[in-house]
């Protein structure tokens, strides 16, 4: 910020003058703020408040809105940071490989808990929710740099080189290449970024000329048809149906990537994004000519800056190349494309709660119907779809949809990418076909479980699904056949657990992520998510009822039956399931007083290694976030 | 249509309906916590559970359009069960404090409770156990106590669009409040408070003072500004408690505004006369009706046997339709005295005048439901969220729901600037030369005589006009198909403001804004019942029914309606009456809270004036500058104790109730004047108000009581039907009572009785139209190098000077302030809170400073309610009033300031 308030005020008003709607600024505008100094003021609360218009004039009423926005966003800080702020992730795939140990480490050397600043003002220390390097996992982030199967041990010397030199090593490390030998996405396997000139040496944007040239918009809706595409990012859904439900709209039209790819366990998106930029563009172009929206945004999560930076050029990149723009090659198709940052909210995968945060809102999910191809972003005709879906396109509609199909099992077309994570030998991205079994992924590309030990559980779908058990390894790996087994394939983020697993304690971390990440909106989920983390700190804590686990399925089944969206209903699935289908351990956890594996405190006075709650208090008035001595 | 089944009942409503409302439209009821009926729905306390019978799925009936062929179960088990949970969610982590909980009694968390039987957990945790904030004097925040219903934070705004409170954090340890901690300022209206579903949000002033069930409730209006709000006054052994609104009832469809809501503590201080007063020796000395009544009855008849015209009368406009035509009988019939006036005269007087003239009636043109209808709005010099709370609410939806495209001409940045879509910041004095060139540029279709084209060029160079804007207004209100000017307290105290009336007269009928809905003009009346006092002739202009009280015919129309002879006088107003009696003509002064003395500047000799007065009587409920000048002082009821009725700005003639006992001996103001006219041995032959009201009603039919949604909603507890009022506001149908002949002047339309009819006004206001010349006005110049214009305005906070002895507004706005441009404040190096002095060709005076962006860098603006003697000592000492209007004219005063303090 420059140090002139009026100048400063002048080039918030300019930059919120640049998004479609000024309110819209609201995210970007706190983005710059952390960029600068890691935190925002209240004197930026008040300008930022002017500037978007959110906001009466009296300055008082101004930050209402706008304080209402920020401290929804975990991303987002209002009290001054360290100069350095490093991010721990405490998901599943980071915790499976002993995430609780590095921040143990971190909490240890620096001095700090959580949410915490060093005296000195040179560290705080935050949680994030999946980075998207479960593959490598642990993982942490320091400002914008990223450090991979992080030992506890290094965490010293890490921190002294930071001190030493106020500098981080850096370490922007590209997202996991392809493990295996791709079908479609031949661009992730590469060492370095596939830039606009790398793209089209390999054939790329031929797709969407030929498209431009000779393709109507209903040719490329019947390829796609043909192609049996169905959405990517865990839902399913038939991508002809989606499109043609946005194009049978009246203009204008949007579309909207959704790479806010939050699914503990998931890491696809982030490869593309990173490895083959160009590709998920091409994919962008060509649905937004079939569905013709003529502006688009990409929503990505703040927890993948590096996606953001390289999306950032390559959609420069393409903008000078003509590929983004008015007329686009001098056809009557024009489309706009800009980037659209999250902040920490898991919710906002979810697609109105997107599209809410896209309007620069707090990210509560909407009541459905209207769906969001009738009313979506502005409440117009808008399509969101997940960036692997949109990066099949190119080659869809380049080697053509019957080519697609003809790839999969003929229950679900076309590959797949499956990001394995958790406790097996090679764990990563893989690209397969339809209708490969379960144990060829995790034991043939895999490498089966690691340091030999037995498998205990594989989650098929992040946070979403049913445990699969160890018979159930033959399974064929297609949306039906895992539906069938009670499971759901979803985003195919693979998590593999070894027989050291305590799923007491697993659950009781994915309790607390959901609790953490519930919007706040809808009482079965707000409560419910408390309430089933407050049970699962019971019986960690070695307090545990059998009526609390009645009470927890209750209380699930409720949730599922009366939440507004989806996380309402998936928060409770791992306990429930867990509950029924690991149910001596809970027993053990809950008669006997004692955890199997040693994992979990079972005392009341041993303190959790769990993430910190914001307190319902007024946030000034939380010790915990007043860290800095005066 | 579609046909849908609720609990076996078959209804058919609009595909656009929800389950929610099909339900009510069947009779039955479905709890809710989230929904509200002025708002769009939330769908997030997922209470309103239904169950689909054939598909056995479970939707919220808030949220789910109808379908036809629906089958709805609104009390299965399974809804039942579903509802129990979420009640035992919600109640796991709640205090449960009830018994010291304010809410308790009232509360739709602890009815439901009870009704679905969430009486166990099945599960226990901690209590909720965040410390209270306390910091707001007007509301207590509760975080523990909270359900999150949201219903707070989205009233404050999409209804009241001052975004005060919001949400903080998220999930589960979100909480509501003011942001960062700090301590609430807002607009003080307090709908959060009404809304809330539990005690999360409760009422700071009487915290611990009540218990719900032991309240009884009057659905009465509230009389001070003319928006003509129902209310609840709540009360406990006749005094009143609090004051709440009912979800969707009258014209303000249950909002209401701080003065409203928190404004009722001055009627029961012990600051107000309980008893007459008569001075004896010098020195006034408590005494009785008995006492008082036969020696001011002896000593007005003295003087009444001189001639006609030998008392004046000045009657607040705030009084009832009772009370001013009692008033105007008592001058008129008993007195024989014209020499009347009214508050009104001080501003309204001015839109009064040239709207009779134009239109012959004060039924207004538009109501609030028009400002809906209207494409384009004209707001110049008027702050209706001040002076007319619920006419700005419904100027807030109009510009951002319905997307009117709305035009603040105002020094000043109001309240509804944000959401103009053009706010012309005119220097102060200017407004009254905008609306002379634009109603020009208007009606002659842009073909300007040099001399406008000069004046327009004025307006442009000298009066920050931008050319640009004007032009875009002009375009928009060119082609628009509907259109509203709305004006208010600025215009009418602007030195020209009866030809800026008038000017902007023009421009509606030059634009044919008269014959259709959603078009015309809506002047904002000052206060409760300025439309009233003067449609029942309180004014030396007209009798009741805004008859020419000079004309003879007129004259005989009432005194065959009463039967008897007038013999008044010529009669005058304000000026008339100061005059009369500097020169002797009048002997005596009868007051109805009204005190000229706090309205003119020190110098002004007004004291002077009044002290030739053989006999002073006023009729008030407090101490004043001439109640220590009176030789009566008579103990006045305030609105609170006494029923009557008042004409709202949208023209609703609406009943307030007597809500409390009569404070000490203290009398309506038309009994009070009953009782004199009896002990002077000519009595009125008024005994009740309701009597007195039929009276009123049978002369003039059309003043019959009419509101809007007389019907209110049953929210919260479950139970959404709309609800009549037991005391419904209606009378029975008037119409076929013979009015006074010719009275048909206020004769509204049959549809909507409370508005001017269009047809019959339209074409005397054609012929007006075309009569009207253009009016050009002399402008008072733009301040000079360093000097600034010292202006006052209605504070949101209070109503007159009476709300000063109000203890709770009070400490809302305990002192005026006087507001200044940030920025120059700035580069003065003035900061919040010091003192500063101005000086006037006339006077001086020091003032506390509160830099504000909201006042332009030429004005200094301070609220009129603390306009004391020392700040009036700023005016000039002659008193001018308009040649027209005979309106006193003036308002601003050019100053200087300087920080230093006088000693």
């Amino acid at each position: 910020m420059t140090d002139d308030p009026e100048e400063e005020e002048e080039s918030l008003l300019r930059e919120a003058g640049q998004w479609e709607r000024p309110s819209q600024a609201v995210l970007p505008l706190f983005h710059k703020c952390m960029e600068q100094k890691n935190f925002i003021s209240d004197d930026d609360l008040h300008r930022i408040g002017r500037a978007t218009g959110l906001v009466p004039t009296e300055d008082y009423l101004a930050i209402s809105e706008v304080v209402s926005i920020g401290t929804f966003y975990q991303h987002f800080a209002f009290h001054p940071m360290g100069n350095h702020v490093i991010r721990v992730c405490l998901t599943t795939s980071c915790l499976a490989n002993g995430a609780q140990k590095i921040l143990r480490s971190l909490m240890d050397h620096l001095g700090i808990g959580l949410e915490e600043t060093t005296t000195d003002r040179v560290f705080s220390l935050r949680q994030d929710q999946c980075m998207g390097h479960c593959a490598d996992a642990p993982c942490l982030m320091v400002d914008e740099d990223t450090f991979l199967r992080v030992l506890p041990e290094e965490i010293p010397a890490l921190l002294d080189s930071i001190r030493a030199s106020n500098t981080c090593p850096p370490s922007r490390p590209l997202g996991s290449p392809l493990q295996n030998e791709p079908v479609v996405f031949s661009g992730l396997t590469g060492t370095t970024t596939a830039w606009m000139e790398e793209y089209r040496a390999k054939g790329g944007y031929q797709a969407f000329g030929r498209v431009l040239r000779t393709g109507s918009p209903e040719d490329v809706l019947a390829e796609i048809e043909r192609s049996g595409l169905t959405g990517r990012g865990g839902g399913a859904f038939p991508v002809h149906r989606k499109f043609r439900g946005v194009r049978n709209q009246p203009p204008p039209r949007y579309l909207v990537v959704n790479a806010d790819e939050g699914e503990p366990g998931t890491f696809k998106d982030r490869a593309i994004m990173e490895r083959d930029p160009h590709l998920l563009l091409e994919g962008v172009l060509i649905a937004a000519y079939a569905i013709g929206a003529g502006k688009g945004y990409i929503y990505i999560r703040s927890e993948y800056p590096l996606s953001y930076r390289i999306l950032e050029k390559a959609i420069d990149e393409a903008r000078r190349e003509g590929y983004l723009g008015d007329r686009i090659f001098g056809t009557d198709f024009s489309f706009a494309l800009r980037l659209y940052r999250g902040a920490g909210a898991y919710i906002c995968g979810e697609e109105t709660a997107l599209i809410e945060s896209l309007e620069g809102k707090r990210g509560f999910p909407r009541n459905k119907p209207p769906h969001v191809f009738e009313k979506g972003l502005w409440q117009l005709p808008t399509d969101v779809s997940n960036v692997e879906t949109l990066a099949n396109l190119p080659a869809i509609l380049g080697k053509g949809g019957d080519w697609y199909a003809g790839l999969g099992d003929g229950r679900s077309s076309g590959t797949k990418l499956f990001c394995l994570s958790g406790h097996v030998r090679r764990p990563g991205l893989y690209e397969i076909p339809f209708g490969r079994t379960l144990r060829e992924l995790v034991d043939d590309l895999g490498g089966g479980i690691a340091g030999g030990r037995a498998l205990k559980a594989i989650l098929p779908s992040g946070h979403v699904s049913r445990f699969l058990l160890p018979h159930q390894l033959d399974l064929s790996l297609d949306y039906a056949s895992l539906r069938e087994a009670g499971a759901m394939l979803g985003s195919a983020s693979v998590i593999v657990f070894d027989d050291r697993t305590c799923m007491v304690d697993l659950a009781y971390w994915v309790a607390a992520f959901f609790h953490h990440e519930s919007c706040g909106q809808c009482t079965p989920c707000r409560d419910g998510t408390e309430d089933v983390y407050e049970i699962l700190v019971k019986v960690v804590q070695g307090e545990g009822e059998e009526s609390d686990l009645e009470y927890l399925d209750i209380l699930g089944k409720y949730m599922q039956e009366a939440s507004i969206c989806g996380l309402g209903v998936t928060a409770p699935t791992i306990p429930m399931n867990s509950i029924d289908q690991f149910r001596p351990e809970w027993e053990e956890h809950i008669r006997d007083k004692r955890c199997p594996f040693g994992v979990c405190p079972m005392k009341k006075h041993r303190p959790l290694a769990f993430p910190p709650r914001r307190s319902r208090g007024f946030f000034d008035d939380v010790p915990g976030l007043h860290p800095i001595d005066p | 249509m579609a046909k849908v089944t609720v609990n076996g009942i078959e209804v058919e409503v609009d595909p656009s309906y929800t389950i929610l409302k099909a339900a009510e439209k069947a009779g039955i009821s479905i709890p809710t916590f989230c929904y509200h009926p002025r708002m769009d729905p939330a769908g997030s306390c997922r209470i309103c559970a239904v169950e689909l019978e054939d598909s056995k799925r479970v939707v919220m009936s808030c949220v789910t359009p109808v379908a036809d062929g629906m089958r709805v179960l609104t009390e299965s088990p399974k809804i039942h069960d579903a509802r129990k949970t979420n009640l035992e969610l919600l109640l796991l982590h709640h205090p449960l404090d009830c018994p010291v909980c304010d809410c308790g009694g009232e509360c739709p968390l602890q009815n439901m409770s009870f009704a679905y039987g969430a009486t166990e957990s099945r599960f226990e945790s901690h209590r909720n156990d965040e410390a209270e904030d306390l910091k707001s004097d007007v509301l207590v925040f509760n975080a523990n106590r909270c359900i999150l219903c949201g219903k707070c934070v989205r009233i404050c705004d999409e209804i009241q669009d001052v975004h005060a409170i919001g949400f903080i954090n998220r999930g589960f340890d979100t909480i509501i409040g003011p942001p960062l901690g700090k301590k609430l300022d807002c607009e003080f209206c307090g709908d959060c408070l009404e809304v809330c579903p539990t005690g999360a949000i409760t009422d700071h002033f009487v915290r611990y003072k009540f218990r719900p069930w032991q309240l009884e409730q009057h659905q009465t209006t509230c009389t001070y500004c003319a928006s003509g709000c129902q209310m609840q006054v709540e009360t406990e052994n006749e005094s009143i408690v609090r004051v709440t609104s009912k979800e969707g009832l009258g014209p303000n469809e249950g909002s209401i505004c701080v003065v409203g809501r928190f404004g009722f503590n001055h009627v029961q201080t012990p600051q107000r006369f309980d008893t007459p007063y008569m001075r004896v020796e010098h020195r006034l000395v408590p005494s009785s009706w008995d006492e008082v009544l036969p020696e001011l009855a002896s000593r007005l008849n003295a003087i009444r046997r001189k001639g006609t015209d030998r008392v004046a009368g000045l009657l607040s406009s705030r009084v009832s339709l009772e009370d001013a035509y009692a008033f105007q009988t008592f001058f008129r019939r008993v007195l024989r005295s014209n020499m009347i006036d009214t508050g009104a005269r001080y501003g309204f007087m001015n839109a009064a005048i040239p709207l009779v003239e134009a239109t012959g009636t004060l039924r207004p043109l538009v109501d609030h439901e028009d400002l809906l209808k209207a494409k384009v709005i004209l707001l110049v010099g008027a702050d209706p969220v001040a002076e007319s709370n619920i006419t700005g609410l419904f100027l807030k939806r109009a510009a951002r729901k319905n997307r009117a495209k709305l035009y603040v001409v105002d020094s000043e940045a109001i309240t509804l600037s944000t959401r103009a879509s053009d706010h012309i910041r005119i220097h102060p004095g200017g407004e009254s030369l905008f609306v002379g060139v634009l109603s020009e540029e208007i009606s002659s279709r842009g073909n300007l005589s040099a001399e406008w084209l000069t004046r327009k060029e004025e307006l442009f160079k000298n009066w920050n006009v931008d050319p640009g804007v004007f032009q875009r207004l002009v375009n928009d209100l060119k082609s628009a198909e509907t259109g509203i000017v709305v004006t208010g307290r600025k215009m009418f105290r602007n030195e020209n403001a009866s030809r800026s009336m008038i000017n902007m007269m023009r421009l509606i009928g030059s634009l044919g804004w008269i014959e259709k809905e959603g078009c015309g003009i809506l002047p904002i009346p000052e206060t409760a019942n300025d439309l009233g006092v003067l449609m029942m002739g309180a004014t030396h202009e007209w009798l009741p029914g805004l008859l020419d009280a000079r004309n003879e015919s007129s004259r005989k129309q009432w005194e065959n309606a009463w039967g008897t002879s007038l013999s008044y006088g010529p009669g005058g107003g304000l000026e008339q009456i100061l005059q009369g009696i500097e020169e002797g003509r009048i002997n005596a002064l009868i007051t109805i809270g009204e005190n000229p003395i706090g309205h003119f500047p020190p110098g002004s000799r007004v004291r002077e004036i009044l002290g030739k007065l053989e006999l002073i009587v006023a009729l008030d409920m407090f101490q004043n500058e001439l109640v220590d000048m009176a030789h009566f002082v008579l103990p006045a009821s305030s609105s609170f104790e006494r029923a009557g009725h008042f004409v709202s700005i949208e023209g609703f003639v609406q009943k307030s109730v007597s809500t409390m006992a009569h404070w000490g001996e203290s009398l309506p103001d038309w009994e009070i004047l009953e009782k004199i006219s009896y002990a002077m041995g000519n009595p009125m032959g008024f005994d009740s108000s309701e009597k007195l009201m039929a009276e009123i009603v049978r002369f003039l039919p059309d003043l019959s009581p009419s509101t809007r949604n007389g019907e209110h909603f049953v929210g919260g507890t479950g139970d959404i039907h709309l609800v009549k009022p037991l005391d419904s506001c209606g009378f029975a149908n008037a119409s076929d009572v013979k009015g006074v002949g010719g009275l048909s002047l206020l004769k509204a339309s049959g549809s909507t009785p409370h508005k001017a009819n269009r047809e019959s006004v339209s074409s005397r206001f054609r012929s007006w139209t075309e009569m009207s010349r253009p009016i050009m006005n002399a402008t008072s110049g733009i301040p000079g190098e360093g000097e600034f214009i010292f202006s006052m305005s209605k504070s949101l906070f209070h109503s007159g000077k009476m709300t000063l002895q109000d203890p709770n507004l009070k400490k809302i706005q305990p002192e005026g302030k006087l507001r200044i441009n940030r920025q120059t404040a700035r580069k003065r190096k003035i900061k919040k809170g010091e003192k500063i002095t101005l000086t006037s060709a006339h006077g001086r005076c020091s003032f506390v400073v509160e830099p504000s962006p909201m006042v332009s860098e030429f004005e200094l603006v301070f609220p009129e309610h603390f306009a004391d003697a020392q700040v009036l000592a700023l005016f000039p000492p002659e008193m001018a009033f308009s040649p027209m209007t005979g309106t006193p004219t003036t308002h601003r005063i050019r100053v200087s300031l300087s920080t230093e303090t006088i000693s």
